[in-house]
């Protein structure tokens, strides 16, 4: 579903990705994990089509994002570590935007919102509510559902579980793993190694803008903690 | 000790206002610092030697025996000023301070925090009185002799005065801070407010000239002024060493201080800490899909509605160009004579390239696209991650310019048509030209914005007020419409009106397919590296 080869990225003369390769196929939740400034918001922001890299290429569903970029948006979700929003419309109406954009049902929208509106609860009467007015997490419970609105199949997530409450959170986790059960694919970073641990199949570590390592968890890890492998790459 | 460490951080915060460049947030170099505060005070320098002339015209028509006159109309211009400058910055740093939270989380009384920040008022206060009052006092000591008690007198009226204009910018901060908390529709009720207020300054302008003359030859004092202004007459006596009126003077605008400062600090945290109350608009139900280019357009709309510095800034125009053109149709007599002395001077002229040069002018004052990239701010992310072209959100900027701005225009047309009588041929391309201009503007804005986009602000006013593109697109416009009128003057008289505008018309759709054809290539690539 994602192919990354050979993902370089500089800002001005700082490299902040230096030749990352690596895919993510359909049904695989798969953690990038990496202390602040490795790269992990760089790669996503790639990935999504919002930064424009140097070299390397980047497939979403077999389609390069630098010759397609279009398609490659309308198959994938992205949501940010901030989400920034426009405080100028309501819920509801900046759902309508993302829904027109990516031309959803009125039906199926409609459907949409109310199932994941009610699993993450955010209330109707809070979705009319003038986005100015939400808290931090409540405007991530909005990019959330807004991104699931058009059926993507790979969803892109930076640090997805910050501002969101317990509740809100075990849903997000439940959203998730259902998304891949039904053959979707998830690229998140995170910085809490025990959700990571417990909730993917795959993880990939980045350092200083390089992949350190990247596969399934259990060949990863083997039988040390996440946070121990962790911690220890981070020391070599 | 508390009180101390407040106003050592209220002092940073004013002086950071010099050191610290707007629009960044970085701060400025020593010289950079110290030359800004330079300009500042060459303006203070230039506004005062302004007031200066005002006040000696002034002291020089009032006859001896009704002096007190003199401070009476100074002392209002004063308090006028003083409350013009003062009057947006009260909200802004006394309910609006981003620190309230921090400093209510904080073992300090409220009635301190509000101490604080009106002592930092009254001396923006004192600033704005002193270009005011201080030329005025050396008019009074040039044309006439002074003694120890008119000094001391003038001195107390300084301080009484700038006492008087806090009370009321603080009244009206405390009336604005209880409307912020009920009003839900703020942004129409900020752009209604703001208009009626710029229409009440016009007007009082205009009336202030025959008011004046009026006081200037007045003989008595009236009893409106005695009834009504008592106070102001008071302080007009007071500053001429009557000590009676500096008491009445002094004691009432202290009481109503004291009035002023009790009430903000009662309703201080309940102000700060109100939540902006959310507006609740339709259901979830409701929805109704449109195409995605449609989306966009809601969007730049619906950004612009609910914005009011940006409607206030950048769509005046809209409101002008309709304002203009029902004074035209109604006051077309007017403009008959305006085109008969033209016709005097250029007998060669048909009145079609100055009634055009009008329109344009006029539709110049909207400029929407100049902010409009600068203005995704950092939520650009959003349009950035969807599938959509980026020359379909240019286009949508683009249409929100066209849509509030080429009605209006087409309607002043007509408008001017009908009171300048230009030939056909100058009526029919009139139309023409102004939509190819409008075109041209909102596609010059755009340019501009993506050459010098500003994303990083905090405050959208930045955004809309300070960037660079916003200030060429402005004055460029503006002096480039101007020029084509001026240039007309010679050629007018080997060339026809008509063929002017035909020429202006060609010249505009070419600026137009430049622009296009730039904003088509170069443009995408700018805007598709911003993140």
């Amino acid at each position: 579903m994602l192919e990354i080869k050979n993902l370089t990225k500089k800002y001005g003369n700082k490299i902040a990705v230096s030749g990352l390769s690596m895919e993510v196929r359909g049904g695989e939740l798969c953690a990038f994990i990496g202390h602040n400034g490795a790269g992990k918001t760089t790669t996503l922001k790639c990935v999504a089509g919002i930064l424009g890299f140097e070299e390397g290429e980047i497939r979403v569903g077999g389609v390069s994002v630098t010759e397609d970029p279009i398609l490659t948006k309308k198959k994938l979700a992205y949501i940010p570590d901030n989400p920034d929003i426009y405080d100028f419309m309501t819920g509801s109406q900046y759902l309508n935007f993302i829904a027109d954009i990516f031309g959803v049902e009125e039906e199926v929208r409609r459907e949409k919102i109310r199932y994941y509106a009610s699993a993450l609860e955010l209330s109707e009467e809070e979705i009319a509510m003038q986005i100015g007015s939400y808290s931090h997490g409540m405007k991530q419970k909005l990019v959330i559902i807004s991104a699931l609105l058009h059926s993507p199949e790979l969803i892109i997530l930076d640090e997805p579980f910050v501002g969101l409450d317990p509740k809100a959170s075990h849903a997000l986790k439940d959203i998730m793993r259902d998304f891949c059960r039904a053959g979707g694919a998830i690229l998140f970073s995170t910085h809490i190694l025990e959700v990571a641990e417990r909730l993917c199949d795959k993880v990939a570590i980045i350092k200083e803008g390089k992949l350190v390592t990247c596969g399934s968890m259990d060949e990863v890890k083997g039988d040390a903690s996440l946070e121990e492998i962790f911690l220890d790459l981070e020391a070599e | 000790m508390m009180l101390k460490a407040l106003f050592r951080k209220q002092f940073a915060e004013l002086t950071a206002q010099f050191f610290r460049n707007r629009r960044t947030g970085q701060p400025r170099t020593r010289a950079g610092g110290y030359g800004f505060l330079a300009l500042i005070a060459v303006i203070f320098l230039a506004m005062g030697a302004s007031f200066y002339f005002l006040a000696q015209g002034v002291f020089l028509a009032v006859p001896e025996e009704m002096s007190f006159l003199y401070y009476f109309v100074i002392g209002l211009i004063a308090i006028a000023i003083g409350l013009l400058g003062s009057v947006f910055n009260a909200y802004a740093t006394i309910y609006n301070a981003k620190d309230n939270e921090l400093l209510l989380s904080m073992p300090v009384p409220p009635k301190y925090i509000v101490f604080v920040r009106v002592v930092a008022l009254s001396a923006m206060s004192a600033l704005y009185e002193a270009v005011i009052l201080v030329p005025a006092f050396l008019v009074r000591v040039i044309f006439r002799a002074v003694t120890p008690i008119v000094v001391v007198n003038y001195i107390l009226l300084f301080i009484f005065v700038t006492l008087f204009v806090v009370t009321l910018t603080l009244a009206l901060a405390f009336v604005v801070a209880a409307i912020a908390r009920k009003v839900k529709r703020k942004s129409l009720v900020t752009v209604v407010t703001s208009i009626a207020l710029l229409v009440l300054y016009y007007y009082l302008y205009f009336k202030a000239q025959n008011a004046m003359s009026a006081l200037m030859t007045m003989t008595e004092v009236p009893k409106g002024i005695r009834t009504w202004l008592f106070l102001f007459y008071y302080m007009g006596l007071a500053a001429e060493g009557d000590a009676g009126a500096m008491a009445i003077f002094a004691g009432a605008t202290t009481l109503l201080f004291i009035v002023a400062y009790i009430l903000l600090s009662v309703f201080f945290r309940r102000f700060t800490t109100a939540r902006r109350s959310a507006s609740v608009k339709g259901k979830v139900g409701d929805v109704r899909a449109a195409r995605p280019g449609t989306a966009l357009f809601k969007r730049e709309m619906k950004k612009f509605l609910a914005t009011p510095m940006y409607i206030l800034n950048c769509g005046l125009g809209t409101l002008m160009m309709l304002l203009a053109g029902v004074l035209v149709f109604v006051k077309a007599e007017m403009l008959f004579a305006v085109k008969d002395a033209i016709i005097s001077v250029f007998p060669k002229m048909d009145g079609g390239v100055f009634a055009l040069v009008m329109v344009l002018l006029i539709a110049s004052m909207n400029y929407l696209t100049a902010p409009s990239v600068s203005l995704e701010g950092k939520r650009i992310w959003v349009i950035r991650s969807l599938p959509v072209s980026t020359k379909e959100i240019f286009k949508a900027k683009i249409e929100l310019h066209l849509s509030l701005t080429l009605l209006p225009a087409w309607f002043l047309t007509a408008a001017m048509i009908y009171a300048f009588r230009p030939s056909v041929l100058s009526s029919i391309l009139m139309f023409f030209a102004v939509t190819a201009y409008v075109l041209l503007a909102a596609e010059f804005g755009l340019t501009l914005n993506l050459l010098k986009p500003f994303l990083d602000w905090k405050n959208e006013t930045v955004a809309l007020k300070t960037g660079p593109s916003v200030l060429i697109s402005v004055f460029g416009l503006f002096l480039f419409v101007l020029g084509l009128g001026v240039l007309f003057l010679p050629v007018s008289a080997v060339l026809a009106d008509g063929y002017y505008i035909l020429i202006l018309f060609v010249l505009f759709v070419l600026g137009d397919a430049l622009l296009m054809r730039w904003l088509g290539r170069g443009g995408v690539r700018r805007f598709e590296a911003l993140s």
